[in-house]
């Protein structure tokens, strides 16, 4: 009989266990959080593309450290779906920064890209980074518009206007996510980094 | 297949404690993940420091919201990063800590969250910390005045292709 999926239950339950397959060997248990790709800023480009993300995952995580070559102590970071620039990325915010300044009402609609963040640049704190994630939960469903979810935030010692931000982003497509731009002004530093895993279902 | 998502220590207090230290950090992985559900006899806060780093090097901006209304703050030059205070025993707070590129040539930044909930005050916190070092991060200290026994910690690590 043809094996067409294992689960870990499965494999777990009244059988030899084995990481590598060999009997004697500890359990093999499927990842369910597999790295897709990774990316690293070039100094010369203001742009990041992951393609051809494959539609096999339940849900996609983002995670970055980044970083630009602007000139200027901070600049911000948005992306496109699919290439996509039609005016259907919309967001809801909370931000706090070190001025103890806390919003809960930032937002927009109709925007060509969904702005995920604030990172520091060429005139900024040396070595400081943004960091952040994006959780894109049920990207390959053709049904529904996609929505997600951002934690960011970046550090300077004060050096410039620090803030952490809770995001939800939306966009209205149906399409299966396949690629994610990300973009800042001038060039993402070559200290930046960028790692997209898949979560199975 | 290798691992991306694994776990590298975890804990248990099986008796009070006023620190726990996670080391021998390995450098193999992009970024870490620290999950713990923690609780104190007291309300301190917990303190974290790196690689037993006390120096001003650390810095913090933070949000958080008490069921009544929001608020932010943060602070430069501090000799550890303060985390909200402590749920009790049978109301214990989730934290989460992540580093990004800890292992990395730049400056340490990460971000934590915090849930605490006593079932009608509380508190629930998101922020981002740096650590002022371009040092890989082999250990963690996380201090209260006193974690309950029960207090659990996980460190996983995240590995990219």
């Amino acid at each position: 009989m043809a094996v067409s999926r294992v689960k870990t239950s499965s494999i777990l339950q009244g059988f030899p266990k084995s990481r590598s397959l060999l009997a004697g060997n500890a359990a093999y248990i499927p990842t369910s959080f597999e790295s897709i790709a990774t990316a690293t800023g070039t100094g010369a480009s203001g742009t990041i593309t992951f393609s051809s993300i494959p539609s096999t995952y339940k849900h996609l995580q983002l995670r970055w450290n980044a970083r630009s070559t602007f000139n200027g102590q901070v600049t911000s970071m948005s992306l496109q779906f699919n290439g996509s620039a039609t005016a259907a990325y919309g967001r809801h915010t909370l931000t706090g920064n070190t001025a103890g300044t806390f919003q809960a009402g930032g937002n927009a609609a109709s925007q060509t890209s969904l702005a995920i963040g604030t990172v520091p640049a060429n005139t900024g704190l040396a070595n400081a980074m943004a960091v952040g994630r994006l959780d894109i939960s049920d990207y390959a469903l053709t049904t529904n518009n996609k929505v997600v979810r951002i934690f960011n935030g970046f550090n300077t010692n004060g050096s410039s206007q620090d803030d952490c931000q809770f995001i939800s982003g939306l966009w209205v497509n149906t399409s299966a996510i396949t690629s994610i731009t990300l973009t800042v002004n001038t060039a993402f530093a070559t200290t930046a980094q960028f790692s997209l895993y898949g979560i199975t279902g | 297949m290798a691992l991306t998502y694994e776990a590298i220590s975890s804990q248990t207090l099986g008796t009070t404690a006023g620190t726990i230290t996670l080391s021998s950090i390995p450098s193999t992985y992009t970024d870490l993940k620290l999950v713990m559900t923690a609780s104190s006899a007291s309300s301190a806060d917990i303190l974290l420091n790196v690689n037993s780093d006390t120096a001003t090097n650390y810095s913090v901006t933070y949000f958080y919201g008490n069921g009544t209304a929001g608020f932010s703050n943060g602070g430069t030059n501090q000799t550890r990063t303060q985390i909200t205070a402590l749920g009790t025993s049978a109301t214990p707070s989730f934290y989460t800590i992540d580093f990004y590129s800890y292992a990395g040539s730049t400056f340490k930044s990460y971000l934590f969250t915090s849930a605490e909930d006593k079932n009608g005050t509380g508190t629930i916190q998101n922020g981002v910390g740096m650590w002022r070092s371009t040092a890989a991060i082999t250990s963690i200290l996380l201090t209260c005045s006193t974690f309950a026994a029960g207090t659990t910690v996980t460190l996983y690590g995240i590995k990219a292709a």
